[in-house]
């Protein structure tokens, strides 16, 4: 009896457990899309009012991003460093995709950043701002699309979660 | 190439290495593969859209093939593409093309080493300012070769008992004027105990980045340890800040020529400021009758003037003269192995 009960319990917990890492993907898209938009907000004060060097600029950034974007600006900007003659683009696409692997971004969020790299350094500072406005743009839409799953999604994810757990131990025992 | 020639013997940094880093890929390969000894001697690479890829070594023009060899004729040469271009760009720029937006309105960007990159392509302009170049269509890669001992064969003329006097440099463009500038302004900065000469605090106005070099600020080029460089400033305006600010006694500048600066250089004759400068002109009758020069040569304000040419290779000194009775101190042209 005693050793059902434990079994019972660990699979609602299980369950209920794997539900809520589901739900928190959702919120961590958000959090993160949002901090997205910081992170690109720095990125155009910096190019407007320093006109720093990408590969400087984008660890600088970074030290204010949050730990999955910054990741992304840091691989770039090692990369850059060591001048291997690999085109920014190409450099940026890489890290996009590796550093995002095991991150809440959808396939959309990575394209649109994969897109934002094709044009980051290659015009003048208007036109940069220009990119970088119009990829925050796209930003906000996914981040406002983001918090409708959010709201939707959350609570049944965690609910299916903790109800799941419980039909397998009615169905089971 | 005139390697066994017997010449003044030079330190040359070599910095051609570090420009292969500025090339696209597919034109790094190609630079990258030549012999060591014409790489160490290029002295331009131009890349022009649709158009052979151009190395300039030692005065003479050459194709490379898409093999990578050198060659005399446009046949089978490697020809450059947009990509080239923007790619190689890329790298100038440090993946950053807004942030040389300044150096682009000039139409050239100084690259780490000193290195010179001139671009052309399509300006953008308001009220006959340019606001940037963009859809670039062609660069040329000046490589910087900093020269010590250039000035060695004339040192000896232009200090008088143990006193740098005024000097002007005439030369042709390409002929090592800005090289030999250079290399004064470095002895005269660190001072030549054989000649007597202290070190003096110069100050140089770098109207066009070129003698100094600055890359974001700093010079690429060794100066001399007392020399204070104001990078990119008219040169009027540049003496006279420099003589208010640094207290030079000795102010080095480039290609003199325009009505204000007259005026300058009498602020700094009067603060009994030396002077160093250069002019575009093949002999003395080329610049006698120059506006503000002119009257400054004819004033005898110059003491020394030292003639260019590359009649014996880039660098030779045709002529040195006195600057009061304008007799040639030289008995015959000194060939001065130094490039432009």
């Amino acid at each position: 009896m005693m050793i059902k009960l434990i079994i019972s319990l660990t699979i609602i917990g299980c369950s209920s457990l794997i539900g809520f890492i589901y739900a928190n993907a959702f919120i961590d898209r958000t959090k993160l899309l949002g901090s997205l938009l910081s992170t690109l907000q720095m990125l155009e004060t910096e190019i407007l009012y320093s006109a720093t060097p990408l590969p400087e600029l984008l660890k600088k950034v970074a030290k204010k991003s949050k730990p999955e974007i910054s990741n992304i600006l840091l691989a770039t900007s090692d990369t850059l460093y060591k001048k291997e003659g690999l085109l920014f683009a190409d450099v940026w696409e890489k890290a996009v995709e590796k550093e995002t692997e095991y991150t809440s971004f959808t396939k959309e969020d990575i394209e649109i950043l994969v897109t934002l790299g094709k044009n980051m350094g290659i015009s003048d500072s208007k036109d940069q701002i220009k990119h970088i406005h119009l990829t925050m743009e796209e930003v906000k839409r996914s981040y406002e699309q983001s918090i409708v799953m959010q709201n939707k999604n959350v609570k049944l994810y965690r609910n299916l979660g903790i109800l799941l757990g419980i039909t397998i131990v009615i169905i089971f025992f | 190439m005139r390697d066994n020639e017997k010449s003044t013997n030079f330190i040359i940094k070599n910095r051609s290495f570090s420009l292969e880093g500025y090339l696209c890929p597919s034109i790094r390969r190609l630079i990258g593969n030549l012999p060591n000894k014409i790489k160490d001697s290029i002295e331009e690479i131009r890349l022009r859209i649709n158009n052979p890829l151009i190395i300039h070594v030692n005065n003479q023009d050459y194709f490379i093939t898409q093999k990578g060899e050198l060659s005399l004729s446009s046949k089978d040469s490697f020809t450059v593409t947009k990509d080239n271009i923007d790619n190689t760009l890329q790298f100038i720029t440090n993946y950053s093309i807004y942030s040389v937006e300044e150096e682009l309105k000039n139409g050239y960007i100084t690259v780490q080493g000193g290195h010179r990159v001139g671009i052309v392509g399509k300006v953008l302009h308001n009220n006959g300012v340019v606001k940037t170049i963009k859809d670039f269509t062609g660069l040329n890669i000046r490589v910087a070769r900093e020269k010590i001992g250039a000035a060695s064969n004339v040192l000896k003329h232009i200090i008088d008992n143990g006193e740098f006097v005024n000097t002007l440099i005439v030369s042709p463009p390409q002929c090592g004027k800005t090289t030999l500038l250079r290399d004064i302004i470095k002895n005269l900065s660190d001072g030549i105990p054989s000649l007597g000469l202290k070190g003096n605090r110069v100050g140089v106005v770098d109207e066009r980045s070129e003698i100094a070099a600055c890359y974001q600020g700093i010079p690429q080029n060794n100066l001399g340890i007392r020399t204070d460089v104001l990078d990119a400033c008219p040169k009027a305006q540049g003496m006279i800040m420099l003589i208010r600010a640094m207290s030079p006694e000795i102010i080095a500048t480039d290609e003199i020529g325009r009505d204000e600066d007259s005026m300058a250089i009498q602020e700094a004759l009067l603060a009994g400021i030396k002077l160093i400068t250069t002019v575009h002109g093949k002999s003395l009758e080329d610049i006698i009758f120059k506006k503000v020069i002119g009257s400054l040569v004819k004033e005898g304000v110059f003491k020394k003037i030292i003639i260019l040419s590359n009649k014996q290779g880039v660098g030779t000194i045709e002529k040195i003269l006195d600057g009061t009775t304008f007799n040639d101190l030289l008995e015959y042209p000194l060939k001065n192995k130094v490039a432009g």
